[in-house]
């Protein structure tokens, strides 16, 4: 890791974690939806640094063009009260609080047991490989996930469709 | 210390370039635009400023330099002041990946045309924030529908770049230029092209598309609230970048970028750039405003089922001439334009005829119900 890619590992990392943060700690929900946007962006940062620059190019355009734009969208069209408002959320912390310190030295425990592979160089695969990888080797797995999305996207038009009287 | 020169040495001409680009579409468009409106609306335009009214520009500069700069009291400040800044990142970053000349280009990713539409997110983001932020009716609503509107023409737009890449072979933004060589991807793909034209237009919320700035109904739609400085950035910088960006990626994809007849250079790039803003304001001179129904039912029942057909023929047709496909597939384009011109003006007249049978037969039901008409207005 030279002297500069660290650098900007450190300041991406500090924008992921403080959006973060920012997102459950906000109490109006277009600021959380915004410092979301903050976090995805980060991850496409270390994507990047990470030269894999067909993952962060998917990030922005998933999670920032089209999810975030959904959920902020859904915000403005359902949320009218314009100001701090109580979250739901913020009622289960104390459920909400052994939930995550378990999960949380879970993942610590796992991390710290880990064999990581350091020294081994980055290579990316062009992306044509990737391609070929996804639609071949896992193509059943795309499909499937394809169809999920539509099972999903049946439901809501169904949820949203008015009754016939 | 030496890092950061060398960063800001790699960093600085790109960023000065791409923002002399956008200043410059800024000055000169909305200028040319109301010149061009005026005379296809046969009056006269702004020609008092300098001769033939060249200096209007830097007087409208000037005005809206020096005047209040309003942020309305029950705004999201921070928000509002925001989201300019979020909205000029795509017009910024879309002319990284461009090819301005032969061996000039920003960054030449390997990615370039998914950069491109990743890129378009933020403008989106922009518009939303600015219509939100600015606590106002007509701006939430403003960038309400011109978010659904991005979402929905997004998609064909993104169906038309995906024959471009599928004719190259790659999703390089030089690679795309060199592959027309021979033949621009324009009369290749005829199709793609005008879909493109026609998504984009709508991405850029411009007439016949212009429902989020609708004068009529929304005032000036997310721009409402903004005044002075912050006006002068959104509507030129924004709006017009968008539009110059949009121009830019579209001779680029189609039209062959810098190549040109004879010689190339960046000239042929602003000539074609040029060209698809004036048929843009040629657009805005003619038609007049979609409804939003009709605006969703042409994206989804038109454009999207077209452009799959287009890119599901352009890739069977690619596999089965893997070497000399651009032959079959311009005739497979071309042949699709015919067969829309023929059968849609038939398809929506006779959906039309349908509607007024259906409006009419329900004016007769209910007269004769009253009672008090005359039996409907056919009898």
């Amino acid at each position: 890791m030279s002297g500069s890619t660290q650098f900007f590992f450190i300041v991406l990392s500090i924008v992921i974690l403080a959006s973060a943060i920012a997102v459950v700690t906000f109490k109006n929900l277009i600021y959380s939806a915004l410092s979301m946007i903050g976090s995805f962006l980060g991850v496409a940062g270390i994507f990047i640094l990470l030269h894999a620059e067909l993952v962060a190019a998917a990030q922005v355009l998933i999670y920032v063009g089209a999810i975030s734009v959904l959920v902020i969208f859904a915000i403005m069209l359902t949320h009218h009260r314009v100001g701090d408002l109580k979250l739901y959320f913020h009622k289960q912390a104390w459920i909400a609080l052994p939930i995550c310190a378990v999960a949380g030295i879970a993942v610590m425990i796992v991390m710290a047991t880990a064999t990581y592979n350091a020294g081994t160089e980055i290579q990316n695969p062009p992306d044509e490989d990737i391609a070929s990888l996804l639609f071949n080797e896992y193509g059943l797995p795309f499909e499937l996930v394809s169809l999920a999305l539509l099972v999903a996207m049946i439901g809501a038009v169904l949820l949203a469709k008015k009754e016939k009287q | 210390m030496s890092n950061i020169v060398d960063f800001l040495e790699s960093f600085l001409p790109g960023f000065i370039l791409a923002l002399l680009v956008i200043i410059i579409s800024a000055v000169v468009f909305p200028f040319v635009a109301r010149r061009i409106l005026g005379f296809m609306g046969d009056r006269l335009g702004p020609n008092r400023v300098g001769p033939q009214g060249l200096l209007q520009p830097f007087a409208d500069f000037l005005k809206l330099f020096i005047k209040e700069d309003i942020t309305p009291s029950q705004s999201h400040r921070l928000l509002f002041i925001l989201a300019p800044a979020v909205a000029l990142v795509t017009p910024m970053l879309t002319q990284v990946v461009i090819p301005f000349s032969e061996d000039y280009t920003l960054a030449d990713l390997n990615i370039g045309l998914i950069y491109i539409v990743a890129v378009g997110a933020f403008s989106v983001l922009g518009m939303l924030i600015a219509g939100w932020a600015s606590n106002n009716k007509y701006s939430l609503l403003g960038g309400l529908r011109s978010a659904a509107q991005m979402i929905s023409y997004e998609i064909p737009l993104i169906l038309t770049i995906m024959v471009v890449a599928l004719l190259t072979g790659s999703l390089s933004l030089n690679k795309v230029v060199g592959a027309q060589g021979s033949v621009w991807f324009a009369a290749v793909q005829p199709l793609a092209f005008i879909i493109y034209a026609i998504a984009g237009v709508a991405e850029l919320n411009r007439t016949p598309f212009d429902l989020p700035e609708a004068e009529s109904e929304l005032v000036s739609g997310y721009i409402t609230e903004y005044s002075g400085m912050r006006f002068a950035f959104l509507y030129g910088l924004v709006e017009w970048g968008n539009v110059t960006v949009w121009a830019m990626a579209g001779s680029t994809l189609f039209l062959g970028g810098w190549r040109g007849p004879f010689g190339n250079s960046s000239a042929w790039l602003a000539l074609k750039v040029i060209a698809m803003v004036l048929v843009i304001i040629w657009f805005w001179a003619t038609f007049p405003r979609l409804q939003i129904d009709q605006l969703m039912a042409f994206a989804w029942k038109v454009l999207i089922p077209l452009s799959l057909v287009n890119l599901a023929a352009t890739s069977l047709f690619i596999l089965i001439w893997p070497d000399n496909f651009l032959l079959p597939t311009a005739i497979l384009s071309w042949s699709l334009i015919a067969i829309f011109i023929a059968f849609f003006p038939s398809v929506v007249r006779k959906i039309l005829l349908h509607n007024r049978y259906k409006f009419l037969a329900s004016r007769r039901m209910t007269t004769m119900i009253s009672g008090t008409g005359k039996g409907g207005i056919r009898s």
